[in-house]
């Protein structure tokens, strides 16, 4: 049976029908052509992290928070300034920058704006994109396809029909137009998510691993001792912090937090479906020499 | 490694066994061994627990440490991997130094690179009493100073009385086996001497230990009691260990 022969309310099942298999294809194929193997490494960069989590905003946000928890960046308000000769104390670029940004006081949010801090953040996305996690040019060269083929196909099962109801001298082609143009919207949130399927796991895959981090957040001591602070707001941003931290964050930051960025998530899931971001833009040592747990050193 | 560390949770075997492939990779030849020890070698590890490991070299060159200090923060990160740095010509005074560190490592400790520096080395019973008496001594003290300082909230009290379990734990085990009569674990060990005093005085202080070591946490008004319990049992213990000849 030819299916352009179908009734109008028939074809508009059929069509319906036929544009899930091709977009739900399309949406495999994209699927399997990105994903791959999980890398096993085990030491994620909290700022190369962050940008994969989330956007470029996450990655200053988060550095220039570590920079405060340092004691480099002084708060006044929502206003922070560097303290003197704190660029000697940064080795990374992101976080030079940053000092550099608040040797004048700005307010925090400032930074998200300055295209130094920015231009920092460029390295890391290459690199994402180097190793496949964010979508490297190929892999959005074939993501056009895939939808270009998909609406392509759609569009045109859907103007012979209409060419074949005007022969036909019917004009009740109104459903049918308005469904085809729902195939370019659906195509565009099934193929452009902001990750790629391996960068997507890789996310999960750190945020199982840095479980245990997450569980104790509330415990982190404050002045970046440790890389506990930038790694749990690289792995999980901000609405991993609890207590005094948070409300550090959110007097730099305020607004809304940006959440986890884990697949599940609904900002993720909201943002990855049209690939548009809504952030916009010890005493026992001494006595030891290290090691606690056993306690035997009388602490 | 694998099949040392199969009681560990995943995420913690994943860190240890990349912690360790760099210490290797990084210290070369100069690592002679590597032996994690305390709750995880015994695959007890709990969610609030670190992971306790001591590397031992031949030599601590700066240069190589160098390399490992961002595996060693993220490792911390990650799993709260406490690492010791210990060359192997202090071994033999270490083990005699914390005596009653060691004796807790040389009873519960899995070796997860080369060959155990530990197994011909015991502290002697001199050094094992000394430091003992040391180690309860200094409990009790900053038992008396913390309680004054923290017993107003309970949160912090609670607190103190879960990383007081740890170290009271390793003494009883001591105690006892200076006495003769060892227990299998630290904390049988700690409910055996209990159980030595008279009445049954320390059970419900013991069950508020272990809760509060489990969830660093305890009912209201329950932890300042738990401390001065503990407090009291501290200074038997040391009144016993200086009793020991």
């Amino acid at each position: 049976m030819n299916p352009f022969d179908l009734r109008g309310p028939e074809f508009l099942v059929f069509y319906a029908v036929l544009s899930s298999f091709v977009l739900g294809g399309v949406g495999l194929a994209r699927y399997f052509l990105e994903s791959g193997p999980v890398p096993q490494i085990w030491q994620p960069d909290p700022y190369w992290f962050a940008r994969l989590r989330a956007d470029t905003d996450e990655v200053i946000r988060i550095a220039t928070l570590a920079l405060h928890d340092r004691g480099l960046l002084v708060a006044n308000g929502d206003t922070l300034h560097a303290v003197p000769g704190a660029a000697s104390y940064t080795r990374r670029p992101i976080e030079q920058n940053i000092v550099q940004h608040f040797e004048a006081p700005s307010p925090a949010s400032s930074a998200l704006r300055s295209y130094e801090c920015r231009r920092a953040c460029t390295a890391i996305e290459a690199q994402l994109r180097e190793q496949r996690l964010l979508p490297s040019p190929g892999q959005q060269g074939v993501r056009l396809l895939l939808g270009l083929g998909a609406c392509a196909f759609l569009w045109w099962v859907s103007f012979t029909k209409v060419s074949l109801a005007f022969a036909r001298g019917h004009h009740n082609v109104g459903f049918l137009v308005a469904l085809s143009l729902v195939v370019p919207v659906a195509a565009g949130c099934l193929l452009w998510r902001r990750r790629t399927t391996l960068g997507r796991r890789v996310v999960q895959d750190f945020q199982a691993l840095f479980s245990g981090l997450r569980e104790r957040s509330a415990n982190i001591a404050p002045g970046g001792a440790t890389n506990e602070l930038t790694l749990l707001l690289g792995i999980y941003g901000a609405v991993a912090l609890e207590g005094p931290l948070r409300e550090r964050f959110t007097a730099l930051f305020p607004g809304p937090l940006p959440d986890s960025g884990s697949p599940g998530s609904s900002w993720s899931s909201s943002t990855h479906a049209c690939g548009v971001s809504s952030c916009g833009s010890s005493s026992c040592g001494s006595s030891c020499g290290g090691g606690g747990g056993c306690g035997g050193c009388g602490s | 490694m694998s099949e040392e560390s199969a009681l560990l949770p995943d995420s913690v075997q994943r860190v240890l066994s990349g912690f360790v492939a760099e210490a290797r990779q990084v210290f070369g030849s100069e690592l002679v061994s590597v032996v994690l020890y305390g709750s995880a070698a015994e695959g007890k590890l709990r969610k609030t627990s670190d992971v306790n490991l001591i590397l031992v070299l031949e030599e601590f060159s700066p240069d190589r440490a160098d390399r490992l200090r961002d595996p060693l923060r993220t490792a911390y990160a990650a799993i709260r991997l406490e690492a010791m740095f210990l060359l192997s010509s202090e071994v033999p005074a270490a083990v005699e130094a914390f005596a009653v560190k060691f004796a807790d490592i040389l009873h519960r400790r899995r070796v997860l690179h080369g060959p155990d520096p530990f197994a011909e080395i015991r502290p002697s019973r001199a050094a094992e009493l000394a430091r003992l008496r040391q180690v309860l001594l200094n409990l009790i003290l900053r038992l008396r100073q913390r309680y004054l300082l923290r017993s107003l909230r309970d949160e912090q009290a609670a607190a103190l009385v879960a990383d007081t379990a740890g170290p009271l734990r390793a003494c009883a085990e001591a105690l006892l086996e200076l006495k003769g009569q060892p227990a299998p674990s630290p904390k049988l060990s700690l409910e055996q001497v209990a159980a030595q005093l008279p009445g049954d005085r320390y059970r419900e202080t013991l069950e508020r230990l272990s809760l509060a070591r489990e969830t660093r946490a305890l009912p209201a008004g329950a932890a300042p009691r738990a401390l001065l319990d503990l407090l009291e049992l501290a200074t038997e213990m040391h009144r016993q260990a200086t009793a020991l000849h």
